[in-house]
Protein backbone atom coordinates (compact mmCIF):
# COMPACT_ATOMS: atom_id res chain seq x y z
CA UNK A 1 0.00 0.00 0.00
CA UNK A 2 1.02 3.52 -0.84
CA UNK A 3 0.32 5.52 2.14
CA UNK A 4 2.75 8.04 1.66
CA UNK A 5 2.43 8.52 -1.74
CA UNK A 6 -1.20 8.94 -1.41
CA UNK A 7 -1.29 11.84 1.08
CA UNK A 8 2.04 13.09 -0.52
CA UNK A 9 -0.38 13.78 -3.23
CA UNK A 10 -2.79 14.76 -1.99
CA UNK A 11 -0.59 17.93 -0.09
CA UNK A 12 0.59 18.71 -3.74
CA UNK A 13 -2.51 19.05 -5.60
CA UNK A 14 -4.02 21.06 -2.19
CA UNK A 15 -1.30 23.35 -2.76
CA UNK A 16 -1.95 24.08 -6.10
CA UNK A 17 -5.36 24.52 -4.97
CA UNK A 18 -4.43 26.82 -2.63
CA UNK A 19 -2.04 29.00 -4.84
CA UNK A 20 -4.86 29.14 -7.50
CA UNK A 21 -7.33 29.49 -5.07
CA UNK A 22 -7.59 33.31 -5.71
CA UNK A 23 -8.38 33.17 -9.29
CA UNK A 24 -11.55 30.64 -8.69
CA UNK A 25 -12.80 32.57 -5.37
CA UNK A 26 -13.28 36.25 -5.64
CA UNK A 27 -13.12 38.72 -8.20
CA UNK A 28 -10.03 40.71 -6.65
CA UNK A 29 -7.58 38.15 -5.91
CA UNK A 30 -5.87 40.20 -3.02
CA UNK A 31 -8.89 40.01 -1.24
CA UNK A 32 -8.59 36.17 -0.74
CA UNK A 33 -7.43 34.56 2.61
CA UNK A 34 -4.63 33.43 0.52
CA UNK A 35 -2.93 34.81 -2.10
CA UNK A 36 0.70 35.41 -3.34
CA UNK A 37 2.99 32.91 -4.66
CA UNK A 38 5.69 31.27 -3.47
CA UNK A 39 8.12 34.27 -3.07
CA UNK A 40 5.97 35.44 -0.74
CA UNK A 41 1.91 35.34 0.76
CA UNK A 42 -0.17 36.21 2.70
CA UNK A 43 -2.67 33.30 4.64
CA UNK A 44 -5.31 34.92 6.88
CA UNK A 45 -3.26 37.96 7.16
CA UNK A 46 0.38 36.39 8.51
CA UNK A 47 2.78 36.86 5.96
CA UNK A 48 4.87 34.14 4.62
CA UNK A 49 8.26 34.23 2.36
CA UNK A 50 10.75 32.40 1.17
CA UNK A 51 13.84 32.07 3.15
CA UNK A 52 16.16 31.95 0.81
CA UNK A 53 14.20 34.79 -1.34
CA UNK A 54 14.41 36.86 1.80
CA UNK A 55 18.11 37.08 2.52
CA UNK A 56 18.88 37.26 -1.56
CA UNK A 57 16.65 40.14 -1.21
CA UNK A 58 18.80 41.10 2.00
CA UNK A 59 21.68 40.96 0.24
CA UNK A 60 20.72 42.48 -2.57
CA UNK A 61 19.55 45.57 -1.03
CA UNK A 62 21.95 46.25 1.40
CA UNK A 63 18.79 46.50 3.85
CA UNK A 64 17.04 44.89 6.53
CA UNK A 65 13.16 44.75 6.37
CA UNK A 66 12.37 43.78 9.56
CA UNK A 67 8.51 42.84 8.41
CA UNK A 68 9.89 40.58 5.50
CA UNK A 69 12.76 38.63 7.13
CA UNK A 70 9.90 37.85 10.21
CA UNK A 71 7.68 36.91 7.38
CA UNK A 72 10.52 34.75 5.96
CA UNK A 73 11.57 33.33 9.25
CA UNK A 74 8.28 32.05 10.30
CA UNK A 75 8.70 29.49 7.35
CA UNK A 76 12.55 28.69 8.00
CA UNK A 77 11.59 27.99 11.91
CA UNK A 78 8.40 25.47 10.29
CA UNK A 79 11.50 23.57 8.03
CA UNK A 80 14.32 23.80 10.06
CA UNK A 81 11.73 21.61 12.94
CA UNK A 82 10.76 19.11 10.97
CA UNK A 83 13.63 19.05 8.11
CA UNK A 84 14.49 21.04 5.61
CA UNK A 85 13.61 19.35 2.65
CA UNK A 86 9.97 18.27 3.22
CA UNK A 87 9.21 21.89 1.24
CA UNK A 88 11.18 19.74 -1.84
CA UNK A 89 8.86 16.40 -2.12
CA UNK A 90 5.50 17.86 -0.41
CA UNK A 91 4.95 21.89 -1.34
CA UNK A 92 7.50 22.74 -4.69
CA UNK A 93 5.07 22.67 -7.68
CA UNK A 94 8.16 21.84 -9.57
CA UNK A 95 8.78 18.59 -8.07
CA UNK A 96 5.05 17.89 -8.39
CA UNK A 97 5.72 18.30 -12.02
CA UNK A 98 9.39 16.87 -12.33
CA UNK A 99 7.54 13.22 -10.35
CA UNK A 100 5.22 13.40 -13.42
CA UNK A 101 8.22 13.50 -15.62
CA UNK A 102 10.09 10.79 -13.61
CA UNK A 103 7.32 8.68 -13.93
CA UNK A 104 7.45 8.72 -17.66
CA UNK A 105 11.25 8.13 -17.32
CA UNK A 106 10.39 4.71 -15.50
CA UNK A 107 9.25 3.39 -18.97
CA UNK A 108 12.14 3.86 -20.80
CA UNK A 109 15.13 1.31 -19.46
CA UNK A 110 18.13 2.72 -21.39
CA UNK A 111 18.45 6.28 -20.35
CA UNK A 112 21.50 7.53 -19.14
CA UNK A 113 21.55 8.90 -15.22
CA UNK A 114 24.99 11.37 -15.19
CA UNK A 115 25.42 11.53 -11.66
CA UNK A 116 26.57 15.15 -9.81
CA UNK A 117 27.46 16.56 -6.43
CA UNK A 118 25.12 16.71 -4.21
CA UNK A 119 26.32 19.59 -2.56
CA UNK A 120 26.39 21.44 -5.66
CA UNK A 121 22.64 22.99 -5.34
CA UNK A 122 24.29 24.19 -1.77
CA UNK A 123 27.24 25.97 -3.49
CA UNK A 124 24.64 27.48 -5.67
CA UNK A 125 22.83 28.50 -3.16
CA UNK A 126 26.02 29.89 -1.89
CA UNK A 127 26.34 32.13 -5.85
CA UNK A 128 22.93 32.67 -5.82
CA UNK A 129 23.50 35.25 -2.72
CA UNK A 130 26.50 36.21 -3.54
CA UNK A 131 25.58 37.56 -6.85
CA UNK A 132 22.74 39.11 -5.29
CA UNK A 133 25.02 41.25 -3.61
CA UNK A 134 27.16 42.00 -6.22
CA UNK A 135 24.36 42.44 -8.95
CA UNK A 136 21.93 44.54 -6.24
CA UNK A 137 19.48 42.11 -7.75
CA UNK A 138 17.75 38.88 -6.11
CA UNK A 139 18.44 36.97 -9.17
CA UNK A 140 17.26 33.59 -8.48
CA UNK A 141 13.97 35.20 -7.91
CA UNK A 142 14.03 36.19 -11.89
CA UNK A 143 15.05 32.12 -13.68
CA UNK A 144 13.70 30.06 -10.29
CA UNK A 145 11.39 27.49 -11.97
CA UNK A 146 9.51 27.78 -8.50
CA UNK A 147 8.80 31.28 -9.07
CA UNK A 148 8.29 31.34 -12.95
CA UNK A 149 5.45 27.97 -12.79
CA UNK A 150 3.55 30.52 -10.32
CA UNK A 151 4.06 33.14 -12.35
CA UNK A 152 2.79 31.63 -15.37
CA UNK A 153 -0.16 30.14 -13.90
CA UNK A 154 -1.41 33.35 -12.36
CA UNK A 155 -0.04 36.22 -13.85
CA UNK A 156 1.89 36.34 -17.47
CA UNK A 157 2.76 33.61 -19.50
CA UNK A 158 6.57 34.02 -20.48
CA UNK A 159 10.34 32.96 -20.32
CA UNK A 160 9.57 31.04 -17.49
CA UNK A 161 7.94 28.20 -19.99
CA UNK A 162 11.23 27.42 -21.26
CA UNK A 163 13.19 27.12 -18.08
CA UNK A 164 10.71 24.46 -17.22
CA UNK A 165 10.91 22.85 -20.01
CA UNK A 166 14.54 22.76 -20.25
CA UNK A 167 14.52 21.50 -16.79
CA UNK A 168 11.80 18.59 -17.83
CA UNK A 169 14.22 17.66 -20.77
CA UNK A 170 17.37 17.51 -18.51
CA UNK A 171 16.07 15.52 -16.40
CA UNK A 172 14.37 12.89 -18.63
CA UNK A 173 17.09 12.81 -20.92
CA UNK A 174 20.89 13.35 -19.33
CA UNK A 175 20.20 12.82 -14.89
CA UNK A 176 17.49 11.42 -13.18
CA UNK A 177 15.34 13.75 -11.20
CA UNK A 178 18.75 16.04 -11.53
CA UNK A 179 17.35 19.66 -11.18
CA UNK A 180 15.90 18.54 -7.69
CA UNK A 181 18.79 16.22 -6.85
CA UNK A 182 22.15 18.31 -7.68
CA UNK A 183 21.08 22.21 -8.94
CA UNK A 184 17.92 23.69 -7.40
CA UNK A 185 19.36 26.53 -5.23
CA UNK A 186 16.40 26.45 -2.75
CA UNK A 187 17.02 22.60 -2.20
CA UNK A 188 20.17 23.45 -1.48
CA UNK A 189 19.22 26.05 1.20
CA UNK A 190 16.26 23.67 2.80
CA UNK A 191 19.05 20.57 2.70
CA UNK A 192 21.72 22.85 4.81
CA UNK A 193 19.47 22.60 7.40
CA UNK A 194 17.73 19.64 6.67
CA UNK A 195 20.39 17.57 9.05
CA UNK A 196 18.70 19.34 11.86
CA UNK A 197 14.47 18.30 11.25
CA UNK A 198 13.89 16.49 14.08
CA UNK A 199 11.33 14.42 11.95
CA UNK A 200 13.83 11.35 10.28
CA UNK A 201 13.19 8.11 8.47
CA UNK A 202 13.85 5.52 11.18
CA UNK A 203 15.35 2.14 10.44
CA UNK A 204 14.51 -1.16 12.00
CA UNK A 205 17.52 -2.71 11.18
CA UNK A 206 16.41 -6.04 12.55
CA UNK A 207 13.47 -6.41 10.05
CA UNK A 208 15.73 -4.86 7.17
CA UNK A 209 16.85 -7.62 4.57
CA UNK A 210 19.54 -5.00 2.87
CA UNK A 211 16.82 -5.74 -0.12
CA UNK A 212 17.65 -2.25 -1.36
CA UNK A 213 14.14 -1.45 -2.37
CA UNK A 214 13.50 1.37 -0.81
CA UNK A 215 16.97 2.75 -2.37
CA UNK A 216 15.60 2.66 -6.01
CA UNK A 217 12.56 4.26 -5.40
CA UNK A 218 14.23 7.32 -3.18
CA UNK A 219 13.61 10.84 -4.97
CA UNK A 220 16.26 12.66 -3.49
CA UNK A 221 19.41 10.58 -3.68
CA UNK A 222 19.88 6.39 -3.16
CA UNK A 223 23.13 6.93 -1.54
CA UNK A 224 21.79 8.88 1.04
CA UNK A 225 20.26 5.74 2.45
CA UNK A 226 23.47 3.88 3.25
CA UNK A 227 24.26 4.65 6.56
CA UNK A 228 20.87 3.24 7.79
CA UNK A 229 21.14 0.16 6.03
CA UNK A 230 25.20 -0.45 6.80
CA UNK A 231 23.56 -0.22 10.35
CA UNK A 232 26.36 2.29 10.92
CA UNK A 233 22.50 4.87 12.14
CA UNK A 234 19.51 4.06 13.39
CA UNK A 235 18.06 6.54 10.93
CA UNK A 236 18.66 8.85 7.77
CA UNK A 237 21.26 11.30 8.68
CA UNK A 238 21.48 13.58 5.43
CA UNK A 239 19.86 16.83 4.90
CA UNK A 240 19.07 15.94 1.59
CA UNK A 241 16.12 13.26 2.50
CA UNK A 242 12.86 15.29 1.80
CA UNK A 243 10.99 12.95 4.28
CA UNK A 244 8.86 11.92 0.46
CA UNK A 245 8.13 9.04 2.06
CA UNK A 246 8.61 6.90 -1.12
CA UNK A 247 11.33 4.46 0.35
CA UNK A 248 8.92 3.73 3.37
CA UNK A 249 6.02 2.31 0.54
CA UNK A 250 8.43 0.52 -1.22
CA UNK A 251 9.62 -1.43 1.44
CA UNK A 252 8.20 -4.83 1.79
CA UNK A 253 9.36 -5.27 5.41
CA UNK A 254 8.11 -2.98 7.92
CA UNK A 255 11.77 -2.15 8.41
CA UNK A 256 11.28 2.02 7.56
CA UNK A 257 9.35 4.61 9.63
CA UNK A 258 9.11 8.31 9.60
CA UNK A 259 9.24 9.21 13.47
CA UNK A 260 10.93 11.94 15.71
CA UNK A 261 14.60 11.76 15.66
CA UNK A 262 16.41 9.17 18.24
CA UNK A 263 19.20 10.83 20.26
CA UNK A 264 20.67 7.92 21.92
CA UNK A 265 22.17 5.78 19.47
CA UNK A 266 20.82 2.54 20.70
CA UNK A 267 23.36 0.22 22.64
CA UNK A 268 23.41 -3.06 20.11
CA UNK A 269 24.50 -0.42 17.29
CA UNK A 270 27.76 -1.94 15.49
CA UNK A 271 30.82 -0.15 16.96
CA UNK A 272 33.17 1.08 13.96
CA UNK A 273 36.96 1.26 14.90
CA UNK A 274 37.94 5.03 14.52
CA UNK A 275 34.42 6.35 14.86
CA UNK A 276 34.71 9.80 14.62
CA UNK A 277 32.13 10.94 11.99
CA UNK A 278 29.23 9.32 13.97
CA UNK A 279 29.36 12.35 16.43
CA UNK A 280 27.70 14.58 13.99
CA UNK A 281 24.03 14.89 15.20
CA UNK B 1 39.29 17.56 -7.98
CA UNK B 2 38.13 20.08 -5.10
CA UNK B 3 40.10 22.92 -6.34
CA UNK B 4 39.04 22.54 -10.01
CA UNK B 5 35.17 22.61 -8.72
CA UNK B 6 35.87 25.74 -7.24
CA UNK B 7 37.45 26.83 -9.76
CA UNK B 8 34.47 26.27 -12.40
CA UNK B 9 32.35 27.82 -10.01
CA UNK B 10 33.93 31.18 -9.75
CA UNK B 11 34.58 31.37 -13.56
CA UNK B 12 30.91 30.66 -13.97
CA UNK B 13 30.00 33.41 -11.39
CA UNK B 14 32.25 35.78 -12.81
CA UNK B 15 30.80 35.06 -16.25
CA UNK B 16 27.12 35.51 -14.95
CA UNK B 17 28.44 38.51 -13.31
CA UNK B 18 29.44 40.58 -16.15
CA UNK B 19 26.46 38.85 -18.07
CA UNK B 20 23.85 40.07 -15.38
CA UNK B 21 25.48 43.78 -15.16
CA UNK B 22 25.44 44.14 -18.81
CA UNK B 23 21.43 43.39 -18.56
CA UNK B 24 21.43 45.31 -15.89
CA UNK B 25 22.40 48.59 -17.59
CA UNK B 26 20.11 47.61 -20.15
CA UNK B 27 17.09 47.52 -18.09
CA UNK B 28 14.76 50.02 -19.44
CA UNK B 29 12.65 52.23 -17.34
CA UNK B 30 8.83 51.70 -16.86
CA UNK B 31 6.12 53.23 -14.55
CA UNK B 32 6.26 51.35 -11.65
CA UNK B 33 2.99 51.13 -8.95
CA UNK B 34 2.80 54.17 -6.50
CA UNK B 35 5.18 53.50 -3.70
CA UNK B 36 8.38 52.08 -5.53
CA UNK B 37 11.41 53.42 -4.71
CA UNK B 38 14.55 54.76 -7.04
CA UNK B 39 14.80 51.85 -9.61
CA UNK B 40 18.17 50.08 -8.43
CA UNK B 41 16.59 50.06 -5.09
CA UNK B 42 13.09 48.56 -6.14
CA UNK B 43 15.35 46.35 -8.66
CA UNK B 44 17.15 44.89 -5.31
CA UNK B 45 14.05 44.81 -2.94
CA UNK B 46 11.12 43.40 -5.31
CA UNK B 47 10.58 39.61 -4.02
CA UNK B 48 8.89 39.18 -7.37
CA UNK B 49 5.78 37.69 -5.84
CA UNK B 50 3.05 39.52 -7.53
CA UNK B 51 0.86 40.03 -4.45
CA UNK B 52 0.68 43.94 -5.81
CA UNK B 53 -0.91 42.37 -8.71
CA UNK B 54 -3.43 40.61 -7.20
CA UNK B 55 -4.23 43.08 -4.59
CA UNK B 56 -4.98 46.15 -7.78
CA UNK B 57 -8.53 46.39 -7.80
CA UNK B 58 -8.47 47.31 -11.21
CA UNK B 59 -5.55 44.83 -12.27
CA UNK B 60 -3.56 47.91 -13.19
CA UNK B 61 -0.35 46.09 -12.31
CA UNK B 62 1.24 44.02 -14.69
CA UNK B 63 4.12 41.74 -14.11
CA UNK B 64 7.18 42.00 -16.43
CA UNK B 65 8.01 39.39 -19.16
CA UNK B 66 11.47 38.51 -20.25
CA UNK B 67 11.66 41.95 -22.37
CA UNK B 68 12.19 43.76 -19.20
CA UNK B 69 15.59 42.16 -18.71
CA UNK B 70 16.34 41.92 -15.17
CA UNK B 71 12.58 43.45 -14.61
CA UNK B 72 11.85 40.00 -15.26
CA UNK B 73 8.43 39.68 -12.63
CA UNK B 74 8.60 42.66 -11.59
CA UNK B 75 5.40 45.32 -11.40
CA UNK B 76 5.37 47.62 -14.14
CA UNK B 77 1.79 49.93 -14.88
CA UNK B 78 0.48 50.24 -18.45
CA UNK B 79 -1.05 53.67 -18.13
CA UNK B 80 -2.60 53.74 -21.78
CA UNK B 81 -4.72 50.56 -20.64
CA UNK B 82 -5.16 50.34 -17.60
CA UNK B 83 -4.01 52.89 -15.32
CA UNK B 84 -3.32 53.48 -11.78
CA UNK B 85 -6.98 55.35 -10.11
CA UNK B 86 -4.83 55.83 -6.77
CA UNK B 87 -7.27 54.13 -4.16
CA UNK B 88 -7.60 55.40 -1.08
CA UNK B 89 -6.08 52.95 1.24
CA UNK B 90 -3.39 51.90 -2.01
CA UNK B 91 -3.67 47.64 -1.68
CA UNK B 92 -0.93 48.00 -3.49
CA UNK B 93 1.62 49.05 -1.38
CA UNK B 94 0.15 47.21 1.71
CA UNK B 95 0.55 44.20 0.15
CA UNK B 96 3.92 44.41 -0.73
CA UNK B 97 6.10 42.00 2.04
CA UNK B 98 9.09 44.20 1.30
CA UNK B 99 9.42 47.60 1.19
CA UNK B 100 9.91 47.85 -2.74
CA UNK B 101 6.11 49.65 -2.48
CA UNK B 102 6.02 51.82 0.32
CA UNK B 103 5.99 55.21 1.90
CA UNK B 104 2.11 55.84 0.95
CA UNK B 105 -0.74 57.53 2.96
CA UNK B 106 -2.19 59.52 1.02
CA UNK B 107 -2.34 60.51 -2.83
CA UNK B 108 -0.91 63.40 -3.00
CA UNK B 109 2.60 61.06 -1.92
CA UNK B 110 2.52 59.12 -4.88
CA UNK B 111 5.49 60.17 -7.57
CA UNK B 112 5.19 57.37 -10.09
CA UNK B 113 6.22 59.90 -12.64
CA UNK B 114 5.08 63.03 -14.32
CA UNK B 115 2.72 63.64 -17.23
CA UNK B 116 4.12 65.03 -20.55
CA UNK B 117 2.00 66.58 -23.47
CA UNK B 118 3.41 66.98 -27.02
CA UNK B 119 1.96 70.09 -27.88
CA UNK B 120 2.51 69.23 -31.52
CA UNK B 121 -0.06 66.12 -31.61
CA UNK B 122 -2.34 67.43 -28.55
CA UNK B 123 -5.91 68.77 -30.38
CA UNK B 124 -6.02 71.69 -27.20
CA UNK B 125 -2.96 73.16 -28.97
CA UNK B 126 -4.40 73.00 -32.23
CA UNK B 127 -7.02 75.11 -31.24
CA UNK B 128 -9.70 72.25 -30.43
CA UNK B 129 -11.77 72.76 -27.10
CA UNK B 130 -10.86 68.87 -25.31
CA UNK B 131 -10.25 69.33 -22.21
CA UNK B 132 -10.49 65.62 -21.21
CA UNK B 133 -7.17 65.30 -19.24
CA UNK B 134 -7.95 68.48 -17.44
CA UNK B 135 -11.66 66.86 -16.35
CA UNK B 136 -10.44 63.40 -15.77
CA UNK B 137 -7.24 64.37 -13.55
CA UNK B 138 -7.68 63.77 -9.48
CA UNK B 139 -5.94 66.52 -9.34
CA UNK B 140 -7.91 69.34 -11.47
CA UNK B 141 -6.63 72.88 -11.73
CA UNK B 142 -3.13 71.52 -9.58
CA UNK B 143 -1.80 68.96 -11.56
CA UNK B 144 -3.25 69.65 -14.72
CA UNK B 145 -4.45 73.55 -15.35
CA UNK B 146 -5.79 75.15 -18.02
CA UNK B 147 -4.12 77.96 -19.78
CA UNK B 148 -6.28 79.95 -22.11
CA UNK B 149 -4.85 82.17 -24.61
CA UNK B 150 -5.94 83.59 -28.21
CA UNK B 151 -4.96 81.75 -31.15
CA UNK B 152 -1.35 83.13 -32.05
CA UNK B 153 -2.08 84.89 -35.40
CA UNK B 154 -5.79 86.20 -34.08
CA UNK B 155 -6.62 89.36 -32.68
CA UNK B 156 -9.20 90.24 -30.43
CA UNK B 157 -11.90 92.27 -32.43
CA UNK B 158 -11.31 89.84 -35.61
CA UNK B 159 -14.42 87.91 -36.01
CA UNK B 160 -12.94 84.64 -36.36
CA UNK B 161 -10.40 84.72 -33.39
CA UNK B 162 -9.80 81.97 -31.29
CA UNK B 163 -9.10 80.59 -28.41
CA UNK B 164 -6.64 77.92 -27.27
CA UNK B 165 -7.67 76.21 -23.94
CA UNK B 166 -4.02 74.45 -23.39
CA UNK B 167 -3.78 71.85 -20.89
CA UNK B 168 -0.74 72.26 -19.18
CA UNK B 169 1.06 69.98 -16.48
CA UNK B 170 2.31 71.54 -13.01
CA UNK B 171 4.93 69.09 -12.30
CA UNK B 172 4.79 70.11 -8.19
CA UNK B 173 1.22 68.29 -8.41
CA UNK B 174 1.24 65.67 -11.27
CA UNK B 175 1.87 62.28 -9.52
CA UNK B 176 1.96 60.45 -12.57
CA UNK B 177 -0.97 57.90 -11.66
CA UNK B 178 -1.85 57.89 -16.01
CA UNK B 179 -5.42 58.27 -15.95
CA UNK B 180 -4.96 61.33 -18.61
CA UNK B 181 -3.07 58.83 -20.66
CA UNK B 182 -5.88 56.23 -20.03
CA UNK B 183 -8.62 58.87 -21.31
CA UNK B 184 -6.55 60.50 -23.83
CA UNK B 185 -9.35 60.72 -26.92
CA UNK B 186 -6.04 61.28 -29.66
CA UNK B 187 -3.87 58.39 -30.50
CA UNK B 188 -3.38 59.17 -34.13
CA UNK B 189 -0.79 59.52 -34.49
CA UNK B 190 0.46 59.05 -31.35
CA UNK B 191 -0.94 59.69 -28.08
CA UNK B 192 0.19 62.67 -26.89
CA UNK B 193 -0.11 62.98 -23.42
CA UNK B 194 2.60 60.07 -21.68
CA UNK B 195 3.95 59.55 -18.36
CA UNK B 196 7.84 59.94 -17.79
CA UNK B 197 8.68 57.32 -14.87
CA UNK B 198 9.51 58.88 -11.98
CA UNK B 199 13.64 60.23 -11.57
CA UNK B 200 16.06 57.66 -10.71
CA UNK B 201 19.42 58.31 -8.41
CA UNK B 202 22.01 55.57 -8.34
CA UNK B 203 21.72 53.06 -4.97
CA UNK B 204 25.37 52.42 -5.44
Amino acid sequence: MKKWMISRKSVQFFIIILFLSPIFLVDVPGTNFFYGSLSSSELFGIQLSDPLGALAVTFASKQIVWGFIGSAFIVFIFYLIISGRVFCSWVCPVNTLLELTDSLRKRFKKLPDVQFKLNTKIHLAVLVLILSFAIGIPIFELISPIGNTLRNLLFVWGIGVFIILAIILFDFFVSRRGWCRYFCPVGGFYSSIGGAGQLRVKIDQEKCTSCMQCKKECFSHPSILDPAINGEKSFVVSGDCSLCGACIDACNHEALSIGLRPYKERSKQIQIPNEVKGEEM
Amino acid sequence: MRGLGFIKTAIGGIAAYELLKLMKAGSKQVLRPPGASDEDEFLALCTRCGKCNQACPYKSINMGTSNMGLGLGTPFINERDSPCWLCEDFPCVQACPTTALSGIEKRTDVEMGIAVIDEDVCIAYQGLRCEVCYRECPFTDEAIKINYSIRPGDSPGEVSHHAIFAPVIDEEHCVGCGICVHRCPVDDPKVPIKVDPRKTGGLL
